[in-house]
């Protein structure tokens, strides 16, 4: 699915301040395209305004276009149209509906009426790829936040979506999870999928993104490949963070290559000891 | 309430209705200015030691002292604001029309007057970097910010408890290092801290004790240093930097990691 947006501005209500303020933008299917930005740089805005959920259920106004496969998304039902959100509260978007986490999953599917048997396949497969199968008889309200997150993009995977956007996916995870849920998206990609994440998180994100875009202010400051784009130092400049190896390497005043990841900045470390001893 | 003990479990047990026990047997203290950490992977019943400590819920078996007094028979109304609990998910905890009278709940439930309140108020914002968004409605503020806004909201009564689940989840860096000079900060001014976090970095820097639960038992209790291990979290780049250099032990924190490494 290909989203086109167009001089997009998105505002909530009884706010001056448009949360995004005049965006061009075009995101391909086949990659995974990673927003980021300082706190109320617009990321999330994006995000729901991408999924035709804002203003639909934030309440606000939006300016400009934005498309899915051509079709404004204002006038269309996300899911049903192959769009999965996944905001960065998930335990609000539990159904309510479901006494066991199997049937959570399986909301998706059957209300996009599929047969059972695709239905329960979907499942499945669902749960399987999120690790969480284990979880199937368990009442979906009482999940842990990380468990939830992982539940969660178990339901909407069931309905095989041909866009992701993901808030945040990555908040409540554990280390294992979070390595899965790195490796899902990759695999999404691949099938084809659209696939865009808004996270915080250099370390988690630059292994993962074909694309970076840094937004401020409510625009695009920077848009490009993560790698490119890390090895600067204009990211910092647009109010956004880079990995935590390279931030302690700028702490330190260091002349290091970046994007720098742990293991070269401790070399790094260790061999400026040993050519100075 | 005595000054030796902020929180402490004895053989603690518990499950939800019908469940497998969620909390197997648990055992530990937290001390007035201790910063600890909670680690362990999704699903070991971290959440619900906190919400056990600040009697939510309550145990099968074994007994909790809460700022010295029995969690048995009492709700998490004897105990807020003392002890200040914020939630995995703090956006949904956020009741008032601006962000200073949300802040100013706790303290006025404490009994404190105008001045006290304004005072705490200011300060605590001005710490989370809230202060021009005083007067702004906690619901028109991102999603990250309105989780500082409960953070804010809990310490402006200066609890001698803190309970933390994910305290830096969806925070941008800079907040983040706020989340974490505050969470130094009130554990040197000896009020005790309790946090849930895979946020390795967060860990390393806010916090010096880690508890490891592990279905339901704590299987590690120790330095947090030593609790963090890159097959459950992460080690953040100082302490990796810290152990490949052989900084002694306490050299650990990032500006000083930093330092070594100029």
């Amino acid at each position: 699915m290909r989203f086109v947006a167009r001089n997009l501005r998105v505002r909530y209500p009884v706010q001056e301040r448009w949360a995004v303020d005049g965006i061009d933008l075009e995101i391909a299917p086949g990659h995974v395209t990673w927003l980021t930005g300082a706190l109320g740089s617009g990321t999330s805005t994006l995000l729901l305004a991408l999924a035709g959920l804002a203003p639909r259920l934030t309440g606000g106004e939006r300016s400009g276009t934005v498309l899915a496969d051509n079709v404004d998304v204002a006038a269309i039902s996300p899911l049903s149209q192959g769009i999965a959100y996944l905001g960065p509260s998930p335990a609000l978007q539990i159904s309510g509906i479901a006494k066991t986490v199997h049937d959570e999953v399986a909301v998706g599917p059957m209300n996009l009426g599929q047969p059972r048997d695709t239905c329960l396949a979907a499942t499945r497969d669902a749960l399987e790829r999120l690790g969480v199968g284990h979880l199937a008889d368990r009442a979906p309200n009482a999940l842990s936040g990380g468990e939830t997150q992982r539940v969660l993009v178990a339901a909407l995977l069931a309905t095989r979506p041909a866009a992701w956007l993901l808030d945040e996916p990555f908040s409540a995870l554990d280390h294992a999870s979070t390595v899965r849920l790195q490796r899902l998206l990759r695999e999404l990609a691949a099938e084809g999928a659209t696939v865009v994440v808004a996270c915080d998180d250099a370390d988690t994100m630059l292994d993962v993104a074909d694309r970076m875009i840094v937004m401020q202010q409510g625009r695009i400051a920077l848009d490009g490949d993560p790698r490119d784009l890390l090895a600067s130092d204009a990211v910092h400049a647009a109010g956004a963070g880079s990995t935590d190896a390279a931030e302690l390497a700028r702490e330190a005043g260091m002349a290091a290559p970046r994007p720098i990841r742990r293991a070269d900045l401790i070399d790094l470390a260790t061999r400026g000891r040993t050519d100075a001893g | 309430m005595p000054a030796d003990v902020a929180l402490r479990m004895s053989g603690v047990v518990f499950r939800y209705p019908s469940g497998p026990a969620v909390i197997d047997g648990v055992d530990f203290g937290v001390r007035p200015g201790e910063a600890v950490g909670l680690f362990g992977s999704n699903g070991a019943g971290k959440s619900t030691l906190l919400r056990l400590a600040m009697a939510l819920e309550h145990p099968v078996a074994g007994s909790i002292e809460t700022l010295g007094l029995p969690t048995a028979g009492r709700g998490p109304e004897d105990f807020a604001p003392l002890a200040g609990f914020l939630f995995q998910q703090p956006e949904r905890q956020l009741f008032a029309a601006s962000v200073r009278s949300e802040c100013s709940l706790a303290p006025r439930l404490a009994g404190w007057g105008e001045a006290r309140t304004a005072d705490s108020v200011a300060e605590v914002l001005n710490d989370l970097g809230l202060t021009e968004t005083a007067e702004e409605h906690p619901y028109d503020l991102p999603l990250p910010r309105r989780r500082l806004v409960a953070l804010a909201a809990i310490l402006t009564a200066d609890p001698q408890l803190i309970l933390l689940d994910e305290p830096t989840a969806a925070l941008d860096v800079a907040s983040r290092d706020r989340v974490i000079g505050v969470v130094r900060d009130r554990a040197r001014r000896g009020r005790a801290v309790l946090a849930i976090t895979h946020d390795a970095g967060f860990a390393h820097e806010a916090l010096d004790r880690g508890l490891l639960l592990d279905q339901g038992r704590v299987t590690h209790d120790g330095p947090v240093r030593d609790v963090i291990d890159d097959r459950r979290l992460v080690r953040p780049a100082a302490l990796a930097v810290a152990l490949a250099l052989g900084l002694p032990p306490g050299n650990d924190r990032r500006a000083e990691v930093a330092g070594a490494l100029r």
